[in-house]
């Protein structure tokens, strides 16, 4: 099939078209209320993402029937006017084109507005067939030699959709960050069954087989898009993502597929049709997918207060040993050979952190860091799946940090569904060892369910067995951050449910770090 | 991830530990096959089977299933796309099937196709569209009592299940579907409870009248990942209802293997129950793929 170039995608916007984009705006929302109907092409919504200090990506993709594979719309490219200004009334615009929404992309549209101000609120929207989108608000990132005083973001991960509600979504939306920070797990490639699990909303037949091809990942994307609370989310802040596991396959691991019945050759077709599907829904400034290798990892700096490395400990890393799972002295673990990143990503992040001359280094990244240990005896029973399966990989990396005396690390982790927060240390077996930087873990959106708020470690107490861990627990939230030049405080925000709309939300845990002070002290 | 959240709170602290139901294991139906690309280009639809038998009344869980496909002559990879058409009432899971496929390279996927209730008997169109060839593939619909059941009394009979798995595609039906291969477990092909570490889990399909039986075979969770040593069901009781009456025919004690089989005495039953006693292990959950009775 052909590929449109970048060309056509970014490049177009004659000047009688921007005109009649211009008249028909001046009533804006008397327009969008006369079309929201079956036909209303916007159904899920808009984002902006990856921002740089003069630029930020503009996403949707129209689909008036979300829940079919071509969104209810023929196999013909639709083209499609975007604007950015500085007012929500669209009074100082800045910007404004047209692109082409494909068929082979499942109509979506990735816009790269340049041309902004450094570290600027702007708002976006698009039109097309005299139809108005909602509009969206993002960020620039500050300006390359900037001094920023703050940064206000939020980070999340794990949201299937069949186990419960987006709530968290809407007020982490209501939180107006600066930019968010998602870390994979954003939908799930299970099947749904008709009653639609927890949310007993029900969903059509299609939806029972899991998403393996392209056009079953499609509607599954669309589905978990149709939901307002995710809209909010992505109308309010510009988003970085990266993927985790359930993107593409449970546990998938580098060339690895989940072993069984699906040959490397079927799960590499499947991987190739779920890094499309994940190209086309997200906000990414990536060239789209085309097979299956797709390099997603990537840095972005704001100013000299934070630079973050986006992770993919996914694609590259090495089969998980002694069966995954959990498992207790599994010498295999420790094998200096095998790696987490992979040896390209693994130099790219070491000679990134080296040379970053930000107060706050991030790894926005998906699996635990911090050693985890699950027998509450004497033995070691670790996770193969997160770090501690990869022991050489992650001391490579922490020894890398101490090396080049990397300014306050700081790793955000998702995919546990349990919040965390604990400190990096040079060795994990010794309370007594060096303390390199701190780890947050959000738990899950909505997966796993209501969870459980009797349980966990108070913020500021101490777990025998995980000595470095300083908080827990199992409730459904996102965590919101407050970054400054003096410290970095975490609210980790938990909801009471999340099987009905409408939950409240409640700070769990407030934990800082200090500049200068790996360490984390409960507020 | 998978299982991590429940051993966390049931370990790292002391209070109220939650139980997080653990994430279903991956169902996938895509399949491919390697091949030589002729270089011309084309893209040929392919299916499983040359017909396909749609049985009349059964639970909408478990619909008809075919295998389809293409197969791609060009002479790069490409996100191809082929049209699934079915004449109405039928409905097919699937209106198109898109998929990245390099040359030379055959990819099948699993489509299910649906009998609403007041369809009537007879021969349907099925129609697999590329713009290079449309192949046609007749569906026969027919009421049970009809199918050539290979003298399976159970198959596509009504089946009532104690509970049912929610977090995936678990249907009580799919025991008697006839398929009795492990594979794509979690996408609609075996029974998987809802309670997990409590026993007894039944499973009945009643077999439309009276029928002399005397054998039950019974097919667990078995594949290399999902072995039936952790996964499959270790002790059960075979059950006939014999005027009315559930007697026990027979027992398994000890299974470890992915299929077993029970004779008995012949007796005339309304249906067959499985009482599932154990599991090995795994969660402590009834996995059942297929139950056959003759």
């Amino acid at each position: 099939m052909d590929c449109p170039s970048r060309r056509s995608f970014f490049g177009l916007g004659g000047a009688a078209f921007a005109l009649a984009f211009t008249t028909d705006l001046a009533h804006p929302w008397t327009a969008r209320a006369s079309v929201r109907g079956g036909d209303y092409p916007f159904q899920l919504g808009v984002a902006s993402g990856d921002p740089l200090p003069d630029r930020v990506v503009l996403w949707t993709r129209l689909a008036p029937k979300p829940l079919e594979p071509l969104g209810g719309l023929p196999f013909n490219k639709i083209k499609v006017d975007w604007e950015i200004a500085e007012d929500e009334a669209f009074t100082r615009r800045v910007r404004h084109g047209s692109a082409w929404a494909a068929p082979e992309y499942g109509h979506s549209v990735h816009v790269d507005a340049k041309g902004l101000r450094p570290g600027r609120e702007y708002f976006y929207r698009f039109r097309t067939g005299g139809e108005l989108s909602p509009v969206g608000r993002t960020k620039t990132a500050p300006a390359p030699r900037s001094s920023p005083d703050a940064l206000k973001l939020a980070f999340a991960s794990c949201a299937s959709w069949q186990d419960g509600y987006y709530t968290a979504y809407r007020h982490l939306a209501d939180d107006n960050p600066d930019v968010v920070f998602h870390l994979g797990d954003y939908i799930y490639e299970y099947g749904i069954v008709p009653t639609g699990g927890n949310r007993k909303v029900p969903v059509p037949e299609q939806f029972r087989v899991q998403c393996d091809t392209l056009d079953r990942f499609r509607i599954q994307y669309g589905l978990y898009k149709s939901d307002p609370d995710l809209q909010a989310a992505h109308q309010r802040a510009p988003w970085i993502v990266t993927w985790d596991d359930h993107e593409v396959l449970d546990n998938w691991a580098g060339r690895h597929g989940p072993g069984g019945e699906v040959t490397e050759q079927d799960y590499l077709v499947i991987r190739a049709n779920a890094f499309r599907a994940f190209w086309e829904n997200m906000p990414v400034r990536l060239p789209a997918a085309h097979g299956p290798d797709f390099r997603i990892f990537r840095r972005f700096t704001f100013g000299d207060l934070a630079e973050f490395n986006v992770l993919d400990t996914r694609q590259y890393r090495d089969d998980q040993v002694c069966g995954d799972g959990q498992q207790t002295d599994c010498a295999a673990r420790l094998d200096p050979a095998r790696q987490m990143l992979g040896p390209e990503q693994e130099a790219w992040l070491l000679d990134g952190l080296g040379g970053s001359r930000a107060k706050w280094n991030v790894l926005a990244q998906q699996i635990a860091m911090i050693q985890l240990d699950f027998d509450p005896g004497p033995a070691q029973r670790l996770s193969m799946d997160l770090w501690d399966g990869y022991k050489a990989a992650k001391d490579r990396l922490i020894t890398g940090m101490i090396d080049r005396r990397v300014s306050n690390p700081v790793v955000l982790t998702g995919d546990i569904h349990y919040n965390l927060a604990g400190e990096l240390k040079a060795n994990f077996d010794d309370p007594a060892s060096r303390t390199v930087g701190v780890e947050f873990v959000c738990t899950s959106i909505s997966s796993g369910g209501n969870g459980n708020p009797a349980t966990g470690l108070p913020p500021g107490g101490s777990d025998p067995v995980n000595p470095h861990l300083r908080f827990s627990s199992y409730q459904r939230g996102y965590v919101s951050c407050e970054v400054t030049r003096t410290q970095w405080r975490s609210d980790f925000k938990v909801v009471p449910y999340v099987d009905r709309p409408g939950a409240p939300v409640s700070t769990r845990a407030s934990l800082v770090t200090l500049d200068g002070v790996p360490g984390l002290q409960a507020l | 991830m998978r299982y991590a959240a429940a051993a966390l709170a049931a370990v790292l602290f002391t209070t109220g530990a939650a139980w997080d139901p653990e994430e279903p294991p991956s169902a996938v139906s895509v399949k491919v096959k390697p091949g030589t690309s002729k270089g011309t280009g084309k893209l040929t639809p392919i299916a499983g089977a040359d017909r396909l038998v749609a049985p009349l009344g059964v639970d909408p869980a478990c619909p008809a299933t075919i295998k389809i496909g293409m197969r791609s002559d060009a002479r790069k990879p490409a996100y191809a796309t082929m049209n699934v058409e079915v004449d109405p009432p039928l409905t097919a899971s699937r209106t198109m099937l898109t998929s990245y496929l390099p040359p030379g390279y055959e990819l099948g996927a699993k489509l299910l196709v649906a009998v609403p209730p007041e369809t009537k008997e007879g021969t349907y169109g099925l129609r697999l569209r590329t713009t290079d060839k449309t192949l046609s593939v007749p569906v026969d619909v027919m009421p049970v009592d009809r199918l050539d059941n290979g003298g399976n009394l159970a198959l596509r009979r009504p089946v009532t299940a104690s509970s049912q798995h929610t977090n995936a595609n678990y249907p009580p039906c799919s025991v008697v579907d006839g398929d009795r291969s492990s594979n794509g477990w979690a996408g609609g092909n075996g029974w998987n409870d809802a309670t997990a570490r409590a026993w007894p889990d039944t499973i009945a399909v009643a077999l439309g009248g009276a029928k002399q039986i005397s054998r039950v075979d019974l097919y667990t969770l078995d594949t290399e990942r999902y072995p039936a040593s952790r996964y499959g069901v270790r002790d059960w009781d075979v059950q006939a209802q014999v005027n009315g009456q559930w007697q026990t025919v027979a027992q398994v004690r000890g299974n470890t293997a992915g299929n077993a089989r029970s004779d008995f005495a012949p007796v005339t039953a309304d249906a067959v129950r499985i009482v599932a006693l154990a599991s090995n292990g795994a969660n402590d959950y009834t996995r059942i793929i297929e139950v056959e009775v003759r």
